[in-house]
């Protein structure tokens, strides 16, 4: 293979998808939809994360001691608005159904084993989580407080492991929290996003192969290089350009957050995310980016029309998606066969091995097995996709069926026309 | 120096159907050489057997002295048959960007693709793009690609396929400047005029098999009859020796066919010597490319069992 030809042609992909109107719009204006969801949402969640104005009168029935003393009288002096005390649950049931309230409110006896209030309402006025935290700092608090005298113990009713400090065994520096949460579903997070950029650029290359097969120009390329220089330069131009997608998203996603005050670099320093493991997540999704392009570009000079192609790509896209459909199996049991065959097999392994990383200890030489049977698909689909490429290219304005393309694997370039295109041809 | 092409017993077979069977010829280097025959005759399926797109189930091929290999992509030209080109990119790069696959360099290949477009008088297109151009323009784009890196070998299939007139010249007299810089010319084509006029020797195919093979001049020469055309006026069946008289269409020409004793010599002293004949013009009857064309594909098997093996026209 000529190195020079795969650049040539690596450039010439860049440059020209770069250019593409529809590339343009994904690349600037995906961001921009997503940060205006996110200014939007954000202003929504916040008016509505305080709003309680809308409840007129809240019961609040006491069966644990922690609000009304044994003898029945409040620890607190005043209770706060919109809640009313009730002696017990039949009464606070009557004033809720003659619409004296909006809801009710039981703090049942074992209550300070489950820290959860139980919530009475009417299908149209839920009660949310503004309500709750209501509760929670005007009410509960307060009262503990009354008890004990001491509103800092009080305060560990709301954050029960307040004073626990976590550390990466090795690393004196204190973890935040979020950094437990992260360390879960970042590796998620990344795999996914980098998987769908590749799936959503590789299918720029089958659509521009299903497109150079529509306009026959095959037969002229063909005769300036290799089917597996054209593959590879087509490749690695279409994946430079998903890399300066993503590389544009997460710079918009880091200018977005600088605006907000988040310092988003500085914040995931904190985290201390296993670096080595998020090299192997993205090695995986490099891989899987090779493997389904390949696939597609398969794909893109077996068929006749791009709206063919396109028809076909999205039932391929259902693969790599399947560790994602399956999620509940990777964290009910992240060692069990479907976990293991879905983190192990080629076609799923580039979502499917992060994903299992992410809830347990996975061997190292399941890793590296799945990296293994990664590349040895690669070269699997590669060799086909060329023989493929070969085919496609000289059949034009036909659909390969599997019959032809075995004969292609079986026979070469001695039977890479079908016999029922031969009468077309020669 | 060696042959430009040189195919050795070529067979290749789809299925059941022989597309090629058991063919030879050589192109020369420096010459025009057509390549004929009726639809699925095997032409298309012979030139790309030539460039290693597909491989013959026997046989061997030579081209540029050596078979194919990925250096010789670099020193020939291929226009297919069925053929595009990326309908939106401007048409500088789009060239450009062909040359520089074919081993030139990007600055050499932009300024060759401008000097074309200007020779193909698309010098105004420069910055369009092929889906703002006419069908016969994009042909004519086409024909630049094929020759931006100034190949030594030219192969192309059907090159006035769709061409007006005043294009077809265009490019009929590109190809002949091609041939005078040295470039050897292989032509897929059905216009028999064109093949008259421009192409040293031929080849033509007929159902997978080689049926004509040699100079034009020399395979127009083979098939002719024994007959002279005439002008003038007076009783050309009184003529000694002369079997039929057909006039042409036009009414003014008249195609004497002559017995095996006769020849266009006596033919030629009597009418001069006789006051019962005014000649204007006397030629020797050579039949058009067309009708041999006709003949040979309309089935005349003896056509084909009477033609010369290789080895005969050589030498």
């Amino acid at each position: 293979m000529s190195l020079h030809k795969i650049w040539l042609i690596a450039r010439r992909e860049f440059w020209f998808n770069l250019r593409r109107p529809s590339f343009l719009a994904s690349m600037f204006l995906l961001p921009i939809l997503f940060v205006g969801l996110a200014v939007i949402g954000g202003a929504l969640g916040a008016a509505s994360a305080e709003d309680i104005s809308a409840y007129k009168a809240i019961g609040l029935v006491d069966e644990s001691g922690i609000v009304v003393r044994a003898d029945g009288t409040p620890y607190l002096t005043k209770l706060a608005e919109p809640f009313r005390l009730y002696r017990a649950e039949a009464e606070a049931q009557r004033a809720f159904e003659s619409s004296e309230l909006d809801g009710y409110y039981v703090l049942r006896a074992n209550f300070l084993t489950t820290l959860k209030p139980e919530a009475h309402y009417r299908r149209d006025k839920v009660f949310g989580e503004a309500l709750n935290r209501h509760l929670l700092r005007e009410v509960l608090k307060p009262s503990v407080a009354a008890q004990v005298g001491n509103p800092d113990l009080a305060a560990r009713l709301e954050n029960p492991l307040g004073e626990a400090k976590l550390y990466r065994i090795g690393n004196p520096q204190e973890l935040p929290r979020e950094a437990l949460f992260a360390a879960v579903f970042a590796p998620i997070l990344v795999s996914s996003f980098v998987f769908l950029m590749t799936m959503n650029v590789s299918q720029f290359l089958m659509l521009g192969l299903a497109d150079e097969k529509e306009n026959r120009m095959m037969e002229l390329f063909i005769t300036s290089a290799r089917p597996s220089e054209m593959l590879w330069g087509k490749l690695i131009g279409l994946g430079a350009l998903s890399l300066l997608q993503i590389a544009v998203w997460i710079a918009a996603g880091v200018a977005f957050a600088a605006t907000q005050g988040t310092d988003v670099i500085g914040t995931l320093a904190t985290y201390q995310l296993d670096t080595g493991f998020l090299l192997i997540v993205a090695l995986y999704a490099m891989l899987g980016y090779v493997l389904y392009s390949a696939i597609l570009a398969a794909i893109g000079v077996s068929v006749n029309a791009e709206r063919e192609a396109r028809q076909i790509a999205s039932l391929v896209g259902l693969i790599p998606v399947l560790p994602i459909i399956l999620l509940v199996s990777f964290f009910t049991d992240p060692n069990g066969g479907v976990a293991l065959v879905l983190s192990l097999l080629p076609f799923t392994s580039p979502s499917g091995m992060p994903l299992r990383i992410a809830v347990t200890n996975v061997p190292s030489e399941h890793v590296w097995l799945g990296i293994g049977l990664q590349i040895a698909a690669i070269i699997g689909v590669m060799w086909l996709a060329a023989k493929i490429f070969r085919l496609g290219m000289l059949n034009y304005g036909k659909r390969l069926s599997l019959g032809d393309i075995w004969r292609a694997l079986r026979e070469g370039r001695q039977q890479i026309i079908s016999a029922r295109r031969a009468e077309e041809v020669v | 120096m060696s042959n430009a092409i040189e195919v050795q017993r070529i067979t290749k077979r789809y299925g059941q159907k022989v597309a090629v069977d058991d063919i030879s010829f050589e192109v020369r280097r420096g010459e025009i050489f057509s390549l004929l025959g009726p639809n699925g005759a095997g032409k298309t399926t012979t030139i790309r057997m030539i460039l290693d797109i597909i491989k013959p189930d026997s046989g061997t091929i030579h081209v540029l002295g050596a078979p194919f290999s990925e250096e010789t992509k670099k020193r020939i030209g291929y226009l297919p048959e069925e053929r595009g080109l990326y309908k939106n990119v401007p048409l500088v790069e789009l060239l450009s960007y062909i040359g520089t696959l074919k081993g030139m360099r990007r600055r050499e290949a932009e300024q060759r693709a401008a000097q074309l477009l200007d020779e193909l008088d698309l010098g105004a297109y420069k910055k369009g793009k092929v889906r703002e151009l006419s069908r016969g323009m994009s042909q004519k784009v086409q024909f630049a690609a094929t020759i931006i890196h100034r190949p030594e070998l030219l192969i192309i299939d059907e090159p006035f396929a769709g061409l007006d007139p005043v294009n077809t010249e265009i490019i009929k007299n590109m190809i002949f400047r091609l041939r005078s810089e040295g470039a050897t010319i292989v032509m897929s084509i059905h216009e028999m005029h064109q093949v008259e006029e421009m192409a040293d020797r031929l080849l033509m195919i007929h159902q997978g098999r080689r049926v004509l093979y040699g100079e034009v001049d020399e395979v127009r020469q083979r098939y002719a009859e024994n007959a002279v055309i005439v002008s003038g006026q007076g009783n050309w069946a009184a003529l000694r020796g002369v079997m039929r008289v057909q006039p042409d269409e036009t009414g003014r020409n008249v195609t004497l066919y002559l017995d095996n004793q006769t020849t266009p010599d006596q033919v030629m002293a009597e009418l001069a010597n006789s006051p019962n004949y005014s000649v204007r013009s006397f030629a020797i009857a050579v039949p058009r490319l067309n009708d041999i064309f006709i003949r040979v594909a309309g089935g005349e098997a003896k056509i084909a069992a009477s033609v010369p093996s290789m080895a005969e026209v050589r030498s």
